[in-house]
């Protein structure tokens, strides 16, 4: 088994885009799209290899910058085949910001809650569960009449 | 205050505007939507998506440009929930009977079974995806359901915007995006009973979605909101409002918010939330502006 371990800057959808694109044989697409961040490391990796080349069986790891805060995350994808064949993903809250989302969130103790009825609580809108698609409305109306029979 | 009210992708839709909509605006959201569902609709039997669920043998589809914004979040929600978030949820909904017929009737344990024989098709294995094009080997159904409506009602603000709309409110039913210097004052219905609020929530520049299992119902136990990695109908959590700079992101971790807990998802996004539990409590991040009624 194979195991390489990269901390580079790159986009998660870069790597795994890049090595499956391989693996089902279209070269001719560009697989990394314009992101975020530069694609380096894919890019060297591809490049190096032949239209036809197939990557090494084994366990890949990459840390990888993502999103405007930005947070990192480790991608540890297995190869087997050229398929990848699990992906596992470990995210890290590196930026303050994130931390203080992650601290913040954790302090959130569920509490009893009691309703008020809507006209009592002055708002411009409603948000929740009359939010209801009309074919399944009506499906359920059907099923209910139905059911009554 | 102007409401511009239609029907549209099978729910109903409002948008609040100092002005009125001129005509050809109208037309031009219209058209929008339309193309909208024409791609993702699994409920069209025309559209990209039942293409895909259609190919016997798979192959390569080519989505509009619109598609790698969503992919791209549904691929980050698909990793921050550890697999739970998938649109390759579509098949289990259809088994359990939430497909284009609205048949709305479970399929045995045995038909259940064999559509998981060769192991759950899932986002990250069985989708080969290249920027907007989708490679697959066999027929997937897709299911944008998570992040979807989001995703449209910040397409609508768009338009909206590119119009010179400063000030709007745009509520895909209870998908709501606000623009303006005056925050909107949403109230957070009940899920077990439309004529209660739990809560309030005040809106500016953002956007707010809810999801609730009680939303889709239509059985014991069955409803829209199902776990990916074991395609079973979720308990615990029965409703959830997450606000966030877009409705496509507030959307997807509203759905997320059921599966997962919100510390490990502010790792990858920034929100703020309310989620309610089966026993009738509810949890308030610090940072949600609003406040829940005790």
């Amino acid at each position: 088994m194979t195991r390489l371990s990269k901390k580079i800057q790159v986009s998660i959808a870069g790597i795994s885009g890049a090595l499956i694109i391989t693996g089902c044989g279209i070269v001719n697409r560009e697989a990394a799209r314009p992101t975020s961040a530069p694609t380096n490391a894919v890019t060297r990796l591809r490049s190096a290899s032949s239209p036809a080349a197939s990557y090494a069986d084994g366990v890949y790891t990459a840390t990888g910058q993502y999103g405007g805060l930005p947070s990192s995350i480790t991608v540890t994808a297995t190869l087997s085949d050229n398929i990848i064949t699990d992906v596992e993903v470990t995210p890290h809250a590196t930026n303050p910001t994130s931390l203080d989302y992650q601290e913040s969130f954790a302090d959130a103790v569920p509490a009893e809650v009691v309703g008020r009825p809507i006209d009592e609580v002055r708002v411009g809108r409603l948000a929740g569960s009359s939010s209801t698609p009309d074919g399944f409305n009506a499906a359920l109306q059907q099923i209910r009449e139905q059911a009554r029979r | 205050m102007f409401t511009f009210s239609f029907n549209a992708i099978g729910t109903q839709w409002e948008i609040e505007t100092y002005e009125p909509l001129a005509r050809g605006l109208q037309q031009r959201i219209f058209r929008r939507i339309k193309a909208f569902d024409i791609t993702y609709s699994r409920f069209r039997p025309d559209s990209l998506v039942s293409q895909i669920a259609a190919a016997p043998e798979g192959g390569c589809f080519d989505f509009p440009d619109d598609s790698f914004a969503l992919f791209d979040l549904y691929d980050r929600l698909h990793r921050a929930t550890a697999g739970a978030v998938d649109p390759l949820v579509g098949r289990d909904l259809e088994l359990l009977g939430y497909d284009r017929t609205y048949s709305l009737t479970p399929a045995s344990d045995l038909v259940r079974a064999n559509a998981h024989a060769r192991g759950r098709a899932t986002w990250s294995k069985d989708i080969i995806r290249d920027g907007t094009s989708i490679v697959t080997r066999h027929p997937l159904v897709i299911d944008v359901g998570a992040a979807g409506k989001g995703y449209l009602v910040d397409i609508v603000s768009e338009i909206l915007r590119e119009d010179g709309f400063t000030q709007f409110v745009v509520d895909g039913s209870g998908d709501i995006r606000h623009a303006g210097e005056s925050s909107l004052r949403v109230g957070l219905e009940h899920p077990f009973d439309p004529r209660l609020a739990i809560g309030i929530a005040n809106l500016q520049d953002r956007a707010l979605c809810a999801s609730a299992v009680n939303k889709r119902a239509w059985g014991d136990g069955l409803h829209h909101v199902l776990d990916a990695r074991t395609g079973v109908p979720v308990q615990d959590v029965v409703a959830t409002w997450v606000v966030a700079d877009t409705a496509a992101i507030a959307d997807g971790l509203a759905t997320a918010l059921f599966f997962t807990r919100a510390d490990h998802l502010a790792a990858v996004f920034r929100f703020s939330y309310v989620r309610m539990f089966a026993d009738g409590r509810a949890e308030i991040s610090p940072n949600f502006d609003g406040k829940l009624f005790s």
